[in-house]
């Protein structure tokens, strides 16, 4: 069986009214209007802070062997929902939602982009009946993003492996669609970050 | 159980009130080109005549690529080079944009002031994290609008092939994708 956290109700015709607004100025470049716009699957975000990452873990040997003896992978939920968007059907963009502090849902940007694709292939991957975990009791999959590096997984949750969807096109290491074990995973990500110059664009 | 979820229908509202250059996105050919797919975006909003992105990128770099072949077809290689903010403000200039200015992140009256007269505003910023290994990247800011329900938002180009709609009060408080929004590029 294989889960993900689910969007309320309610806050599902707020986005949907706000994306609908959004959209057109999106729209007008962009081959037209399509005949239909569709909201898709939602996911709440979870994501990694650098900074404290690499305070809390100077020593990669030690993050490693803490998680080798249990500790999970050191994300933290963001509260902002990630939803696919369809143009006619097919997977062309995307949106993400927070919550205030008030109680209501607020889209905060509408990208057109081949991310959306990219995550309705991942999900057509993760839910593959050849996949090892598709017979576990329950597998949790988390939509994992470090957005300043264009960076975008799937966090499974018992197998406990990171699936890259999307990643910055400098990166050697992590590289996009393939599957790492947590350590693994933090691993890529110190060597890709680390062999970067500085202040470059 | 399935995490794929039944698609719900988005109404799409009416053109808002706003200001959009006509510029279409140019995505960047090679890794580290995303100063050099801005780039070709203005010009070419501008008329000027910009050949290949490949160009853009010899006459940036002179000094380091002049030896190189920029311009053939391989993914990567030696001329596969990142730009800093002041040979990305000297492109420019060289170009015949004299009036290219580098200056700190900008308030959204400035922006709306730019696309006005329009030139396109160039985002600077860089990922969090691990300070000697961040990330640079530049994004090309095109056009706002304002619409009821939802307030005042910008539309990007990201040269790594995504074109977007930012709340303003979500994309400005210095923070684009995360990212430290530390440079901007106006009088494009």
């Amino acid at each position: 069986m294989i889960v993900k956290d689910t969007l309320p109700t309610d806050f599902k015709k707020t986005i949907k009214q706000q994306i609908g607004y959004m959209l057109p100025g999106l729209l007008h470049q962009h081959s037209g209007r399509p005949k239909s716009v569709e909201l898709r699957e939602s996911f709440l975000t979870w994501t990694l802070d650098l900074n404290t990452l690499l305070q809390q873990a100077l020593d990669l040997k030690t993050l490693r062997a803490r998680m080798s003896a249990g500790s999970f992978l050191p994300a933290q939920e963001t509260g902002v929902w990630h939803h696919q968007i369809l143009f006619d059907g097919e997977p062309r963009a995307w949106a993400e939602s927070e919550v205030l502090a008030s109680g209501k849902a607020r889209v905060r940007e509408v990208s057109i982009s081949p991310l959306a694709k990219k995550i309705d292939d991942a999900i057509e991957w993760v839910e593959s009946p050849a996949r090892e975990w598709a017979k576990s009791a329950s597998v949790h999959v988390r939509l994992l993003s470090l957005p300043s590096l264009l960076m975008h997984t799937f966090w499974l949750l018992e197998p406990r492996n990171v699936y890259v969807i999307g990643a910055l096109p400098k990166f050697v290491n992590l590289v996009e669609r393939q599957l790492f074990d947590e350590a693994a995973f933090i691993q890529a990500l110190y060597a890709d970050l680390l062999s970067r110059e500085k202040r470059n664009r | 159980m399935s995490i794929r979820e039944d698609s719900e229908p988005i109404l799409v509202g009416a053109e808002p009130l706003g200001k959009i250059l006509p510029i279409d996105l140019i995505p960047q050919i090679k890794n580290n080109w995303c100063w050099a797919a801005c780039a070709e975006m203005v010009f070419k909003h501008r008329s000027i005549t910009v050949k290949r992105q490949c160009d853009l990128v010899l006459s940036a770099l002179s000094a380091s690529a002049s030896s190189l072949d920029c311009c053939n077809n391989r993914p990567d290689g030696p001329c596969d080079l990142p730009a800093s903010d002041k040979e990305i403000t000297n492109l420019y200039i060289n170009k015949g944009i004299r009036s290219a200015t580098l200056v700190d992140p900008i308030k959204p009256d400035e922006i709306k002031a730019e696309i006005g007269r329009n030139a396109p505003v160039e985002i600077g910023y860089k990922g969090s994290g691990f300070g000697r290994g961040a990330i640079g990247h530049v994004v090309l800011l095109y056009g706002w609008q304002e619409t009821p329900g939802v307030g005042l938002s910008f539309f990007i180009h990201n040269p790594l092939a995504q074109a977007r709609s930012v709340r303003a009060d979500f994309a400005l408080p210095g923070q684009i994708d995360r990212g430290l929004w530390d440079a901007t590029w106006k009088g494009l």
